[in-house]
């Protein structure tokens, strides 16, 4: 809380301890000024949103709590990660206060709230002014499998002079699907905002849920939570390295780790889930349990899939043309990720320590022994090398829950709670494989979703992704785009 | 690059047989949901239908069950409620040619597998896909994906992903039909060369389930085209992509003798 | 010919510009006067080089101190004339409409005089027999055709352009005067024939020196490099009919230049000074054809490559020269019917393409950059397909003009391995590479050009209301495509129309081993004789269709057999389409389903060539800026500037110090201008001395 108070305007402001989240009420005018003053001080954008308060609409910020430069995670930190700033909107149509100019990141929220407000949105392209230059369109249809979106780039020949990207072909509306529906209904529709983090966000759901009705969650959920957490996390880095690897025409690595990908996938049906983990989380724990022997088939498999994992890898750091290709491709300053509060293995290879597991633990991950990976440039190589890396600690991750699981069968992984009958609000958080998931709920009081808010670490990526073309050829932007590796699902939602 | 070559080879040959040889997918794999029972105790078929949370399940007065498996998405929530009618299979020849072959019925006798006919289709051996994404949330693209995989590597039995839907036989459709890729998915249906088959992937596109609610989504595509080919699933896996491929060209299970002793 | 012809001819000329004067109609009437005029120029050169009955006439003590002035015709004046009259009559067809074109701002009038004139000097360049005629009737030239590309004389560019021209034509001039002057210091007599005569008393090394001096005097003219950066200037400028004449017959006239000194004044020099012109020659078509590939405004494109295919004019002819001196008489014949060949048809090409740039001018506005035009072929048909015939042409692809002659050149080149000298056949090799990558990006550069000019959608308002050219520009261009065509199908009856020009300098007539009697030949197509090789021979009666670069192990091609199979194959995919014709569906462009498609998302000309300017950017030096203008956060782009401009490295590099360095001798010069008289009279009294001391040392 100590941080809490330092901000001005202390008088109108209206502090609510919730688990995981700082509830605090202020008016729309001393919202900037606030906002400016606690990411001078370290905190980091998340997410802003409208949302309404019986009648008038209230517009929420989310902001985490600046990063201390060791946790002592298992000691718990008092201090809830996350604050959220509620300031209501009057007028007809309502004003808000515009955060622009005080983090680039917060346009496409203003957008989407401009939108669901009713209001106009302007989004002029810049004027190219140079001889022969053409617009280069690609897409909403693709080659290739790959998901729908659009680029417009701006070039002269190969090379490029500004992207646009086009996203919302694929915009489902899943905030307001989940509207009405009990959380449990809601969870279908959760696990689908991003097929390939089905589990983390399902998870980040399940503890905003958790925490807005109080439920208990037991250890052993707890540890199956982080083993399920970790099996996304490695066969989504195997796709993504799969996925480099196409882009720099590496065919048999490509090959070997989607290889690794399928067995992964194919362990999940062995332990008895789904291919993409989907069906386990519930409120108030998992589905699902691992028994010792399925416990013994987790570490068997671990220790296949661990040595080809580290042959690829260091056969992609001798691969001189697929080094050379990454390096310096697409690099994101540290500042820029900054600014944008870029999250996951795009921020953690700008240099920037941030890993929702260690900075606000959740699940078992406060009490398991894990390193948070990192690297220095910010390109498509540290990206790579982010990876792997993460891919040795998930491995590692893996073990040490499965020990825990096959050391304490007593355990119950679920708890009595199934559907929550009181109202409140909550926030949850997990770190998907593409990086954090913020998850908002709050639930009338008979326990249907009010409002729903699911901040995706894409739609906080892909915002600074189009400043990383420059300087880089047409035939590279494959790689970059390769490398950041993007749901648009999880954008467009 | 030796190197590359040599982890190449002490890898091995790591893609399935299938549709050469039987295969039976990984323990564990969900392919479908059976009705093993014709009746159930008709409070619990209530009970069952509003579990369902795409509304696949409809529970008739006299407890019978009538299950849509275009609209299930496999969650496991009706065999964890009445194991007694519910069964998971692992399955994975489930793609079928009529939306109808998809409403299942407890105790309805059990239908001749469709598709078996072959003759409907206008291709035979090769086909080239063009995939569109209308509203995917990514998992049906990574299954798809995979198909290009050492794994299932669909190029050995003449199945080609391809760029421009000028040179495709046929249209992969995954994911609920989102309003702003209804027009594209037009789009790239007119740019088709006939003959040209639709093959809806997924749950998602077959009937725009779990998202038909939202305003958002048009629905499945079945609303929009005309789909020849459908796989359910969500996502459908690899192995379930395969054969309704392979129901495309008018050849599932090809050189299996055991094919006509199959039951469903 | 004879001389009365010539008269008539020149008269016709002069009748024309007389007409021209008169009016509008005048100027019509002027302008078919040229045409009939060129025509009969065309036949009557044609029939000299056929009957190999030259002319020569003298005019006696018209100047006093001089001599006699003279005219003469032999196969290699005829040549050029022919070339003349073949481009000449079309593009003054073209010119009767075209000319209009600029009315009402410049005069249609002041355009047929001048042309009519500047025709009738070209007439009698190759024609004139004596130092003073003929610097009389090549200044007459030069003048008249920097009038010409300053036509539009209101813009300061164009007069710039033509100042250039002059500026450059005039050193030129210096440079092959000083050699003409050595020459008639060496022979006694100002006549061209008697300097022939005289050649074997030319020492070996004044016969360098000439040879230099004239190769890099009429260089100029020619536009080899680094003599060539007048030609993008001066072509943009000028009227496109005009233009066409420039790139083809006042060019040519610097290339009649040099082959009249260099194989018709001059004694046999040695194998380098060939190799010298081979690499120049290379150089010339390398550098032409990269600077053509970047560049986006047709004109100066079209210069461009006219530059490129000088320089494969000059690879062949010093290929000639280096085969000469090595003793290998019958390939260096072959390489000068190659290089004649390829300046026909260079003519025929280009003055097709001038006269496409001229309508696409016409229809759109002014000249605009390639990236501002797009889908003028739904509403040019006629230009877009001679147009296209020309690039066809110029591009080397068969059956088309260019063909034959660059793959003559090339093989001549390849046969350098014969040569006996090390270092020639070096030269010859890297010569034959360099024109082989030079002939890959010709296709690329008019693939390029034909598809931003002609096709997909129109890029602005100016090229969506084109409209076709008047008639007359169409039959213009008509006769040109019609005559690339004939060209690129029948060298093998063109090829011993120019029997006698190798027979006359060489002396030796390869004719007869390039055009060889296929059906009944006994080497290399003995397989036909029993396959009814008799039948064929009574079939097509003559030397046969295949053209084989003298010996006929290395290789032969067929254009027109070519074209017979391109034909069959057409016909036969067409029977096919016939017979599976199924229903037809049309369908829009596919563009992965984007809702707008515009021309702002069609490839641009610069677009096209950027990954090769990317590749040779140490020869083009582009110059690249760019800057971003942001709105409120650097993250918001309002505004993008970028330049890449390709910068010629040869004005910078070249011409501006050289320029600098004569401004700063001027001053100097300047010191000794007192205004003082009695100092000028002391200048004079040293001259007279310095005179007077080498008469006496004399």
């Amino acid at each position: 809380m100590a941080s809490e108070r330092t901000t001005e305007g202390r008088i109108d402001q209206e502090a609510r301890l919730v688990p995981g989240a700082v509830f605090v009420s202020l008016s729309a005018a001393k919202l900037a000024a606030d906002v400016t003053n606690r990411l001078a001080g370290g905190a980091r954008f998340v997410a802003l949103l409208v949302d309404s308060d019986g009648q008038e609409p209230v517009l929420r910020t989310i902001l985490a709590r600046p990063v201390a430069p060791i946790v002592e995670a298992a000691a718990g930190d008092s201090a809830p990660p996350y604050s959220v700033l509620s300031c209501p909107l009057e007028g007809d149509p309502p004003g808000f206060p515009t955060l622009i100019n005080v983090t680039p990141a917060a346009a496409v929220f203003e957008r989407e709230i401009r939108d669901l407000l009713g209001q106009e949105i302007e989004t002029p392209g810049p004027i190219v002014d140079a001889p022969g230059a053409f617009q280069f369109s690609v897409g909403p249809v693709r080659s290739g499998v790959t998901e729908a979106q659009q680029f417009l780039f701006e070039a002269v020949g190969e090379e490029m002079l500004h992207l646009a990207v086009r996203l919302y072909f694929k915009h489902r509306g899943v905030e307001k699907a989940c509207e009405g529906r009990t959380p449990a209904a809601a969870l279908p529709l959760v696990e689908r905002i991003s097929g390939r983090s089905s589990f983390a966000h399902s998870l980040a759901f399940c503890q905003a849920v958790e925490y807005a009705t109080g439920s208990v969650v037991p250890a052993r959920a707890q540890y199956l939570r982080s083993v399920f957490a970790e099996l996304e996390r490695l066969y989504n880095h195997f796709s993504d390295l799969s996925d480099l690897c196409e882009s720099t025409s590496l065919g048999i690595m490509n090959a070997q780790w989607a290889w690794l990908k399928e067995q992964t996938l194919r362990l999940h049906t062995t332990l008895g889930v789904s291919r993409y983990l989907r069906n386990i989380n519930q409120i108030g724990g998992v589905r699902t349990d691992l028994d010792a022997s399925a416990c013994k088939v987790l570490e068997a498999a671990m220790n296949t899939l661990e040595p080809q994992s580290a042959a690829g890898a260091r056969l992609l750091e001798r691969t001189y043309s697929h080094v050379q290709r990454l390096e310096a491709t697409g690099a994101l300053p540290e500042q820029t990720a900054r600014e944008y509060g870029c999250v996951g293995p795009v921020a953690r290879a700008s240099g920037i320590e941030v890993d929702a597991r260690r900075a606000s633990p959740y699940a078992a991950y406060g009490g398991l022994n894990w390193r948070v990976a990192g690297y220095v440039g910010g390109d498509a190589l540290a990206r790579m090398y982010v990876r792997l890396q993460e891919i040795e600690e998930s491995f590692s991750l893996v073990r040490q829950c499965s020990h825990w699981l096959a050391g304490n069968p007593s355990e119950r992984s679920q708890s009595g709670v199934s559907i929550p009958e009181t109202g409140g609000m909550g926030l949850g958080w997990a770190e998907t494989p593409r990086g954090e998931a913020v998850h908002l709920v709050r639930l009338s009081d008979e326990g249907l979703i009010l409002r729903a808010k699911f901040r995706t670490p894409s739609v906080i990526n892909w915002q600074p992704f189009p400043l990383t073309i420059e300087g880089i050829m047409m035939p590279d932007f494959a790689v970059n785009k390769a490398s950041w590796n993007l749901s648009v699902a999880g954008n467009d939602l | 690059m030796m190197n590359l070559v040599r982890q190449g080879i002490r890898t091995g040959v790591v893609t399935t047989r299938y549709p050469a040889e039987l295969e039976s997918a990984p323990p564990g794999y969900v392919g479908q949901i059976e009705l093993i029972r014709e009746r159930m105790d008709p409070a619990r078929a209530r009970e069952c239908a509003a579990i369902c949370p795409t509304g696949a399940i409809e529970a008739f007065e006299e407890g019978r069950i009538r299950l849509d498996r275009g609209r299930c998405i496999y969650c496991g929530l009706c065999v964890e409620h009445s194991p007694e009618m519910f069964a998971a299979s692992q399955d994975f020849e489930t793609a079928v040619t009529r939306r109808e072959d998809l409403i299942v019925i407890s105790g309805a006798s059990v239908k001749p597998p469709p598709g078996r006919s072959a003759g409907r289709s206008p291709f035979r051996r090769s086909l080239h896909i063009r995939h569109i994404d209308t509203g995917d949330d990514g998992a049906t693209i990574s299954e798809a994906k995979l198909l290009d995989s050492p794994a299932f590597d669909m190029n050995r039995i003449g199945f080609f992903f391809t760029t421009s839907p000028r040179h495709a036989d046929a249209l992969l459709v995954t994911g609920v039909v989102a309003r702003a890729m209804e027009r594209p998915l037009q789009e790239t249906y007119e740019a088709m060369p006939e003959p040209r088959l639709i093959i809806a992937g997924g749950a998602e596109a077959i009937s725009g389930a779990p998202f038909d609610a939202s305003s958002a989504v048009a629905g499945g595509a079945g609303s929009i085209l005309p789909i020849d080919i459908f796989i359910p699933g969500s996502p459908p896996a690899p192995l379930a992509l395969l054969y309704g491929l392979l129901l495309a060209v008018g050849r599932p299970g090809q050189k299996r003798p055991e094919e006509s002793e199959r039951t469903q | 010919m004879s001389y009365p012809a010539l008269q008539i001819i020149l008269l016709l000329f002069g009748l024309g510009a007389i007409s021209g004067a008169l009016g509008r109609w005048g100027a019509r009437i002027g302008f078919f006067l040229i045409a009939a005029a060129s025509g009969a120029l065309a036949v009557s050169a044609a029939l000299v080089l056929l009957t190999g009955a030259g002319w020569r006439v003298e005019i006696r003590e018209l100047i006093p101190f001089y001599g006699p002035l003279s005219l003469r015709i032999d196969s290699l004046s005829a040549f050029f004339e022919l070339v003349t009259g073949v481009v000449g009559l079309p593009i003054a067809i073209y010119s009767i409409r075209y000319a209009e074109t600029y009315e009402p701002r410049y005069s249609s009038r002041t355009l047929c005089v001048l042309y009519g004139l500047v025709m009738a000097a070209l007439a009698l360049i190759p024609a004139a027999n004596d130092l003073l005629s003929f610097m009389t009737v090549w200044e007459a030239m030069v003048l008249l055709a920097c009038a010409l590309v300053a036509f539009e004389h209101r813009d300061a560019k164009r007069a710039h352009a033509a100042l250039v021209m002059l500026a450059m034509s005039e050193g030129g001039v210096a440079l092959f005067l000083t050699g003409f002057l050595i020459l008639w210091r060496l022979s006694g007599s100002p006549l061209f024939d008697v300097m022939a005569a005289h050649r074997a008393h030319v020492a070996p090394v004044a016969a360098i020196i000439c040879f230099f001096l004239a190769f890099f005097g009429f260089g100029v003219k020619a536009g080899i490099v680094p003599l060539h950066i007048w030609l993008p200037a001066a072509h943009p400028a000028a009227p496109s009919n005009l233009s066409a004449l420039l790139s083809t017959v006042i060019v040519d006239m610097g290339v009649y230049g040099v082959f009249r000194v260099l194989i018709g004044m001059l004694p046999l020099t040695p194998w380098w000074s060939g190799a010298v012109v081979v690499a120049i020659g290379a150089l010339t078509a390398l550098t032409g054809i990269l600077y053509a590939l970047v560049d986006t405004n047709l004109k100066s494109l079209l210069a461009y490559s006219t530059v490129e295919n000088i320089g494969i004019i000059f690879t062949g002819f010093g290929a000639a020269l280096v085969f000469r001196a090595a003793r290998l008489d019958a390939l260096a014949g072959l390489a000068l019917i190659a290089s004649l060949l390829h300046i026909l048809s260079h003519a025929v090409c280009k003055g097709l393409l001038f006269a496409g740039a001229g309508a696409v001018r016409d229809a759109v506005g002014h000249d605009r950059d390639m990236d501002d035009l797009g889908g003028l072929i739904r509403r040019m048909p006629w230009t877009a397909a001679t147009f296209l015939i020309g690039a066809l042409g110029i591009a080397a692809i068969p059956p088309f003009s260019g063909y034959i002659s660059e793959w003559m050149t090339l093989e001549t080149l390849l046969q350098g391995v014969h040569a006996p000298i090390a270092g020639a056949r070096v030269t010859l090799g890297l010569a034959g590479a360099a024109l082989a990558l030079t002939a890959g990006l010709a296709i690329t550069c008019f693939v390029r050009t034909f598809g931003t000019c002609f096709l997909a959608h129109p890029r602005t308002q100016a090229a969506a209301g084109a409209r076709e050219a008047p008639v007359a520009m169409g039959i213009g261009s008509g006769l040109l495509a019609i005559a690339v065509i004939l060209l690129g199908l029948l060298p093998a009856y063109v090829v011993p129309v120019l029997r006698s020009l190798p027979a006359q300098f060489i002396g030796a007539d390869a004719t007869d081993q390039i055009v060889i009697p296929i059906f009944t030949h006994p080497g290399k197509f003995a397989a036909l004789l029993p396959l009814g090789g008799r039948l064929g021979h009574a079939l097509f009666r003559g030397p046969g269709q295949v053209i084989v670069p003298v010996t006929p192990d290395s290789a032969s091609t067929s254009p027109l057999y070519l074209a017979g199979m391109i034909g069959l194959f057409l016909l036969i995919a067409w029977l096919i389409l016939r017979v599976l014709n199924r229903p037809r569906r049309i369908t829009p462009l596919w563009t992965g389903a984007m809702s707008h498609f515009t021309a702002r998302n069609e490839y641009t000309a610069t677009g096209y060539v950027h990954a090769l300017q990317l590749m040779f950017k140490g020869i083009y030096q582009a110059r690249r800026e760019m800057n971003v203008e942001h709105r409120a956060t650097p993250y918001a782009v309002d505004r993008i500037r970028f330049r890449n401009q390709a910068v010629s490295p040869f004005e910078e590099r070249l011409y501006l110090p050289l320029l600098r360095g004569l401004q700063r001798l001027a001053v100097w010069a300047q010191r000794f201008q007192s205004g003082n008289v009695s100092l000028y009279i002391l200048y004079i009294l040293i001259l007279f001395l310095i005179i007077l001391l080498i008469h006496g040392a004399g």
